[in-house]
């Protein structure tokens, strides 16, 4: 029964390859990374895609000459085994294509790297980002603003005695308030042990090492609230502790500043008496 | 032309000679033998009572993730269960079952009658329960076990960790001179007891992947003893190896860590690869395709995993220059192991294949362990390895690697020889059954983290927003299914030793090599003559 | 068994080798940092080999923004703050700013000033003839310290660094017996 068994093999392959289409299609659903907001996770989302379908071609092509070997050259189809076992030009062939596409999937990994390491141009806001445990710290250089930023979801939702919000475990007391459109560099250290600060939206996840400071930079180009959490175990509350960047246009953002700074919480030294 | 085909023309004189000295009777015959099948079979016993354990300790976590909020268990207690899982399946389930497997076949395969120092052998083996006794008893004292994570960043673990980190170091010393030992009998007896006429490359290619690996396990299990000796040391010596105040770098923990740590992942695959190389052959009935090129493969891997630690360490902070050279080397890897792959499926084209539960094993070995290599290929690309490191993804990519990868490279060599060991055939259809139950289950259970991890889902916590619910329900339902399922297997395997029907000296019809000569089950003593290889 | 003899003490070699590579790692890794300047890891051993030598007016004309940037580790009760948050200077010329210290506890407190640069680029460029990081501190209970920071940029500064931050993080080294050394 030739015929149904070759029906089969192209409707499987079929819904393989719409599974597989499925991930871009359900970017809505949360199944795969966002585009992000700004030029670098825009950049590492297509960079993201681009190897993915490499992979699944790849996939494709090894896969079905396997499933072929599977179905038609069993033995109960009466068929009996060759007695080839190595070429040594079919070995070069096959070590020299995948090399090449590696080739080909490193170009643009490489510069959109560079794009990433370009900290040291210069940049308008520095604002400094510091783990402890559990929960995130964040100056503004050169302000005298700094504040602490602590999970604000209760309790009794996580004990579940209370219906869990919409943004459980990602919402916190005080946002980090940033500009739209300005090049803010990001300055991760930490108080005890390691953490990551990592923003997805953002494109930017480094780690936060005590006696340390690492950077990262980025310019947001939309305005909105952008949620993260940390991404290094760092204790008991490593999952409780998350990031909460708002964006704001750049006037919202100095009227918030001024304000700030005027405010009696805000700390113009770095004193012992703040946590 | 490599060992196959002469092999079977070998002398068999001394293979049906029954030895008058069989195993001493009792109990002490376990603790006192230096005989490599005892041996062997205390080794694949002792890790599968080590994976069934890891693997309760996992079904907890997953327990907990079941649904969003802290339903069982405190956060530190679930930090506790899966720094446990990764360190008892890493040293205590992957590593013995491979080391297991070697003491069993190695002398079998070369025509040796033992190991080459049979009596370290021993040791080797009992170190291991009072090493595990002493880790695991840190979850019954007062007090927190290790809660770190298997690898153990400082300074969470130097500064920050808890009394038993302690009892964690000393177990970790103790499970490294195991190791150690293990892999210096391998060397010694692979490259000094081969019979006259096997050549290196006659060798079946499970004796040059366990050779390969014994060089990695002998070169970075001092790494590790030196990482934990260090932590040892800033915690109660007054030093400052990973404390920046003393002038120290946590980062440098973790240069030290990953330098041990990518070789033994590949410790851990490197076995299963040779596995893989004895199995598709024979149900293909056919010869493995490109030996020479297998070997080549197999030593550049080993060769290449120790330049690329840092791969692990993206966020970090890296220069430029460091992370492009990290993502290059190990793109570079993609080749070696991809021209494996290629030569596996060269191996079964045009062969006459048949499925019994070994192939089956080695099917979705094939399949899934490239899914696996696939998404490792994708973590090697530093930009978009910013949005998946500590996330699902990762954790993803490693139970693809592992789980399909080592795991089943351990069943199928069991279902593989099992007949050869017990002298029964194991029952095809409960073996076919476990087989798709653990398949289907572990697809179940670890394709939907891929989309956790891209979707933001960070590691290593107990509770997680509302957007990750469902997937995480389907992982936690494939991860009962996948546990459960293995009960079948430890079923499976007590009945054929008790019985089943009986299996011949070849077992399997394509099968090829020293092994397949002698009767099943094998005779306590084998080849005392060494056999005669052309 | 000779053969086998060979083999093994081959063997343990490597092993007794590899272990005693991890620890020759902890100099190896401090020695290249310093070399490259990766790690932000700043010389903080005053080796008396610093050699300033004023530019004059050789100065291109660059000016390069640095930012002065504190931390408490363990939130060190100490008030600890840059006499100068952001400073625009002139790269090979010589700068002197200072910290203000003050040990808010009652007891006396063995302090260790830890700097960091960002970016990692910046680190080797960055000169001190004097640094308060160069030594731990001894701070009697309520006592304030004015500590002097004398450096300079170097005019080998990578051309696309405009801005750098320089992060100092105090440590309590009170409980610490043993002296620092080079990484250890």
């Amino acid at each position: 029964m030739l015929l149904p068994l070759r029906k089969k093999i192209l409707s499987l392959t079929l819904s393989i390859c719409l599974c597989l289409v499925g991930p871009t299609a359900w970017a809505d659903y949360t199944l795969n990374m966002h585009r992000g907001v700004t030029e670098i996770s825009r950049g590492i989302y297509q960079l993201h895609m681009i190897i993915f379908w490499i992979c699944v071609v790849v996939g494709i092509i090894v896969f079905s000459a396997m499933f072929y070997a599977i179905i038609w050259h069993r033995k109960s189809r009466g068929v009996t085994a060759a007695h080839f076992h190595e070429n040594t030009t079919v070995e070069i062939i096959w070590t020299i294509i995948p090399f090449l596409i590696l080739v080909g999937m490193a170009i643009p990994a490489t510069e959109l790297l560079i794009k990433m390491h370009d900290t040291a141009r210069d940049s308008e806001y520095s604002i400094k980002v510091t783990g402890h445990q559990w929960f995130w710290e964040y100056e503004y250089l050169g302000t005298g603003v700094r504040f602490t930023s602590l999970l604000s979801t209760p309790q009794d939702q996580i004990k579940n005695r209370d219906i869990k919000g919409q943004n459980y475990l990602l919402e916190v007391d005080n946002h980090l308030i940033v500009p739209i459109g300005k090049k803010i560099r990001f300055l991760t250290t930490a108080n005890d042990v390691v953490h990551s600060w990592w923003v997805p939206r953002l494109g930017i996840k480094k780690d936060a090492i005590p006696g340390f400071i690492n950077e990262a930079w980025a310019i947001i180009e939309e305005p909105g609230i952008y949620r993260g959490q940390c991404a290094e175990l760092c204790g008991i509350n490593h999952g409780f502790m998350p990031i909460v960047v708002e964006a704001k246009t750049e006037e919202e953002f100095n009227t918030w500043l001024e304000a700030k700074k005027a405010s009696p919480t805000s700390h113009p030294a770095n004193t012992g008496n703040t946590p | 032309m490599n060992s196959y085909t002469t092999a079977t023309h070998a002398t068999t004189a001394d293979a049906e000679h029954t030895h008058a000295h069989g195993p001493a009777p009792g109990l002490l015959r376990w603790v006192f033998t230096t005989n490599h099948k005892d041996i062997g079979t205390l080794y694949l016993w002792f890790s599968f009572i080590m994976f069934l354990f890891a693997g309760a300790l996992i079904m907890g976590v997953r327990a907990e993730l079941f649904k969003p909020g802290l339903q069982l268990m405190d956060p530190n207690f679930f930090n506790q269960l899966t720094t446990l899982h990764g360190l008892i399946m890493v040293f205590g389930a992957v590593m013995p079952a491979f080391v297991g497997l070697a003491n069993w076949m190695i002398p079998l395969m070369i025509g040796a009658p033992d190991m080459a120092l049979p009596r370290l052998n021993n040791w080797s083996f009992w170190i291991l329960p009072f090493a595990f006794a002493i880790l695991i008893s840190t979850l019954f004292v007062e007090g927190s076990a290790p809660n770190f994570g298997w690898t153990f960043y400082a300074p969470l673990s130097s500064t920050y960790g808890p009394k038993s980190t302690d009892f964690f170091i000393f177990a970790i010393h103790l499970m490294g001179i195991s190791s150690i030992m293990g892999a210096i009998n391998i060397i010694a007896t692979i490259l000094n007891l081969r019979a006259p006429g096997m050549t290196f490359m006659k060798m079946p290619i499970f004796v040059w992947t366990w050779l390969i690996t014994a060089f990695l396990l002998i070169t970075v299990m001092p790494v590790l003893a030196g990482a934990v000796t260090m932590i040892l040391m800033d915690r109660h010596f007054g030093t400052s190896f990973f404390n920046a105040g003393g002038g120290g770098d946590p980062v440098m923990f973790q240069h030290i860590f990953w330098f041990f740590g990518h070789p033994e992942v590949y410790i851990m695959i490197l076995p299963s690869f040779g596995i893989m190389s004895e199995i598709i052959p024979t149900f293909s009935r056919k010869h493995l395709f490109g030996y020479t090129s297998m070997v080549y493969a197999t030593s550049a891997i080993a060769l290449l995993s120790f330049t690329v630690w840092a791969h692990h360490m993206f966020t970090t902070g890296l220069p430029i220059w460091g992370e492009l050279y990290f993502m290059f080397a190990t793109m570079l890897i993609a080749v070696p192991t991809g021209v494996k792959v290629f030569n596996w499926i060269a191996t079964m084209f045009k062969g006459a294949l048949t499925f019994e539960t070994p192939m089956l094993f080695a099917v979705a070995f094939l399949i899934m362990f490239t899914i696996g290599g696939f998404s490792g290929l994708m973590l090697s690309i530093v930009p978009a390895d910013y949005q998946y490191q500590d996330t699902y993804f990762v954790v993803a990519h490693f139970h693809y690697v592992l789980v399909p990868g080592a795991i089943f490279g351990i069943m199928a060599a069991v279902y593989y020889w099992l007949p050869k060991w017990t002298g029964h055939m194991y029952s095809e259809t409960l073996g076919k059954f476990h087989f798709w139950l653990s398949a289907i289950a572990l697809n179940v259970t670890f394709f939907p983290m891929h989309f956790l991890g891209l979707a933001g889902m960070p590691r290593r916590v107990p509770d997680y927003a509302l957007q990750f619910a469902d997937f995480n329900r389907i992982a936690s339902t494939g991860a009962f299914v996948f546990g459960l399922s293995q009960l079948i297997f430890l079923y499976i395997v007590i009945k054929t030793i008790r019985g089943g029907e009986k299996a011949t000296s070849r077992v399997w019809e394509g099968s090829h090599g020293l092994e397949w000569t002698i009767p099943s089950p094998a005779p306590y003593h084998t080849f005392t003559t060494p056999p005669q290889v052309d | 068994m000779g053969r086998e003899r060979r083999t093994l003490l081959t063997l343990l070699f490597i092993i007794i080798g590899m272990f005693g590579f991890t620890f020759a790692l902890v100099p190896i890794y401090d020695a290249f940092c310093k070399v490259t300047g990766l790690n932000g890891k700043v010389d903080i051993t005053n080796s008396g080999i610093v050699r300033y030598k004023d530019p004059g007016a050789d100065t291109k004309g660059r000016s390069i923004t640095v930012e002065f940037d504190v931390n408490r580790n363990q939130r060190l009760k100490c008030d600890f703050s840059p006499e100068h948050p952001v400073l625009q200077i002139t790269p090979g010329k010589l700068t002197l700013t200072s910290y203000y210290i003050k040990n808010l506890t009652d007891k006396t407190l063995i302090i260790q000033a830890i700097p960091s640069i960002s970016p990692g680029i910046a680190a080797k460029h960055l000169k001190k003839l004097e640094c308060f990081c160069f030594n731990r501190q001894t701070i009697k209970p309520g006592e304030a310290l004015n500590m002097p920071l004398r450096f300079w940029l170097e005019q080998e500064m990578p051309e696309e660094v405009k801005r750098l931050t320089l992060s100092y993080t105090l440590f309590d080294m009170t409980e610490f017996k043993k002296e620092k050394t080079d990484g250890t």
